[in-house]
């Protein structure tokens, strides 16, 4: 009985590491294959090892320009996408008004919405509007679906904060702008920059919505899905790793920026032990309520 | 993590500010449930046009008449709908999104759910690493993994030798059923692994410690009491993943290729190489009927699973 439990316990064991190696191996041969030293066309048998594509991940120009426009677009992307997310967040948070319910629904509605279908949508409208397609018009499709995301992130944060700290800075004659910049805008940091590199991220990987806008612009992806049609070259896969490692360092930066803020915050509630920071009823409010 | 967990209601405390007036300081409280149309309205106005509007559009495009090569005509005509649910053709597409969809959740759950558990079992300071471990395949552009399992499942590939090893497959696996719900099962696991890890980490390692010490051994403690506390995050995760796997384009594009087509690709085939937009829009809006139909069929089962919500 007991040996047979062992090695039912060794089963589930077995089964996840199969099931993590599964999750690895497509993205340790894309790595692996950077260093390959292929001949033919397409890049899917092991040659032998070389560091020459490394040498010279731009050598394709096509390559090279699509990978500067996803970035561009990301970074524009990323900025519009932040303010208007932000201040749409602190919005459905802090102010009631009429159709509020609606206003989070239609937050939320894009990221239900199938890709293909915000993609098309949005290629219809383009073209009935007259608009050509191209990076401006992937830049505006972009900042429509990765505003959800920080609007779903920031928010997270926003809820987790009592109002009543903005209330007396307004209390203390401070405008709505000057509020949302010195009292709120520093605490909810940590939710923004979360919600920044989310927005970076999806940005720099998204296909299908693009396609549907691109018009002549290629952007990386774009150019990967391409290339796998008439043969990739390696330097395909040098620049997916550098993607790779770029959006980890991204990742740690994130945590790093987290934990930086999270010391902050220590240090500031820390700072004048003598008095309670909050009185008790306010503080009752919004914990009763989530109760 | 904490804002990527899907278990987290959000709505609830959105009702905080406005249901607990105290009744010290009435003033404060007028001032902050005014709405300022400075920072609502610039942003408002432009996710409408954004958004709302072109969604709209497609909806009304769906009834327009197609013309042929050209732009369609403005009108009002079923025939559309009539097209994509009277032809055996784009009904089997229909079909196979379904399955496929169904086939990837249900693989995800199954390769998915040890390896959350097994997170979750682990000592604390492997929880995070291994969960991020878990989550870096997710970094990688999907264009970039379908690449990936391009190379694996070519005829001469790893997956594929091995698969032919063993004798589960006679040929190769690229524009083929098993390899696309491979692939998709690649793209998703991830997701399935994170919902998952967020509701088996809420269950009290105590319950199974008592199983333990009622003698039941680990795999029948996973089996009759993990699994069934953790039922409405398995609902949950397979009912996100099979969506999202339902209105995939890249990953069906790449691996399933034109022969093997699925909703999302038809839909990009006829308004981007047909230009038959109305067609394209009326399928673009009974996928995301048929999305909603399923999602609506897991909440019933999940509703009736747990009685009065006991999460």
């Amino acid at each position: 009985m007991r040996a047979s439990d062992r090695a039912r316990n060794w089963a589930l064991g077995i089964w996840s590491a199969a099931a993590l190696l599964f999750l690895f191996i497509p993205v340790f041969l894309i790595v692996l294959f950077s260093f390959n030293d292929n001949k033919g066309r397409f890049n899917f048998t092991w040659q032998g090892f070389t560091l020459d594509h490394w040498k010279e991940p731009f050598r394709d120009p096509d390559l090279a320009k699509a990978m500067e426009n996803s970035l561009l677009i990301a970074a524009v992307t990323t900025v519009a996408a932040v303010l208007l997310g932000t201040l749409l967040a602190v919005a459905l948070t802090r102010y009631r008004f009429r159709g509020q319910g609606a206003a989070g629904f239609f937050v939320f509605l894009p990221m239900a919405t199938p890709e293909v279908v915000l993609g098309a949508s949005l290629l219809a409208m383009f073209l009935v509007a007259g608009i050509d397609t191209g990076f401006w018009t992937i830049v505006i499709a972009h900042v429509m679906f990765t505003v959800s995301y920080v609007v779903v992130t920031v928010r997270a944060r926003l809820e987790g904060m009592d109002p009543y700290i903005e209330e007396a800075a307004q209390d203390l004659g401070a405008g709505v702008w000057t509020t949302f910049f010195k009292v709120t805008l520093p605490m909810i940091a940590p939710g923004v920059v979360a919600a920044a590199v989310l927005a970076a991220a999806i940005s720099i990987d998204d296909y299908v919505v693009t396609s549907f806008n691109a018009g002549q612009t290629q952007t990386f992806p774009l150019y990967i899905f391409g290339a796998t049609r008439q043969g990739v070259p390696p330097e395909v896969n040098v620049l997916g790793t550098m993607l790779l490692v770029g959006v980890l360092l991204l990742m740690g930066l994130n945590l790093a920026v987290q934990k930086a803020l999270a010391r902050r915050d220590r240090a500031v509630v820390e700072e004048p032990p003598s008095q309670p920071p909050t009185p008790a009823v306010p503080a009752a409010g919004p914990s009763a309520v989530a109760g | 993590m904490d804002t990527l967990d899907p278990t987290r209601p959000t709505g609830a405390a959105g009702a905080t500010a406005p249901a607990a007036p105290p009744p010290a300081s009435p003033p404060a409280r007028e001032r902050s449930r005014r709405p300022s149309w400075r920072l609502l309205a610039p942003v408002g106005g432009l996710y409408g046009v954004q958004f709302v509007v072109p969604l709209a559009f497609l909806v009304v495009m769906s009834f327009w008449i197609p013309v042929a090569g050209g732009s369609p005509e403005a009108g009002f005509t079923l025939d559309n709908y009539r097209d994509v649910l009277g032809d055996g053709f784009t009904l089997g597409i229909f079909w196979r999104t379904l399955t496929m969809g169904v086939a990837t959740g249900l693989l995800c759950l199954a390769l998915g759910f040890p390896v959350a558990y097994g997170i979750v079992r682990a000592p604390r300071r492997w929880r995070t690493p291994l969960l991020l471990l878990v989550l870096m395949p997710f970094l990688v552009s999907a264009v970039i993994r379908s690449f990936g399992w391009m190379v694996l499942l070519a005829d001469n590939g790893i997956v594929t030798r091995l698969l032919r090893g063993i004798g589960l497959v006679d040929g190769g696996l690229m524009y083929t059923m098993p390899g696309l719900i491979i692939a998709m099962t690649h793209v998703f696991l991830p997701i399935m692994v994170l919902v998952l890890y967020g509701v088996l980490e809420r269950i009290d390692p105590r319950l199974e410690e008592a199983a333990a010490n009622l003698g039941a051994s680990r795999p029948r403690t996973v089996a009759f009491v993990v699994f069934p506390l953790a039922l409405p995050g398995v609902l949950a995760g397979t009912l996100l993943v099979l969506t999202l796997a339902m209105s995939s384009f890249v990953t069906p594009a790449m691996i399933a290729g034109p022969r093997l087509r699925v909703v999302a690709t038809e839909i990009y085939d006829q308004a981007v190489n047909l230009l038959n937009w109305p067609l394209a829009a009326a399928m673009a809006i009974l996928l995301m009927a048929l999305i909603l139909a399923v999602s609506a069929l897991f909440t019933r089962v999940l509703m009736r699973i747990v009685p009065g919500g006991t999460r």
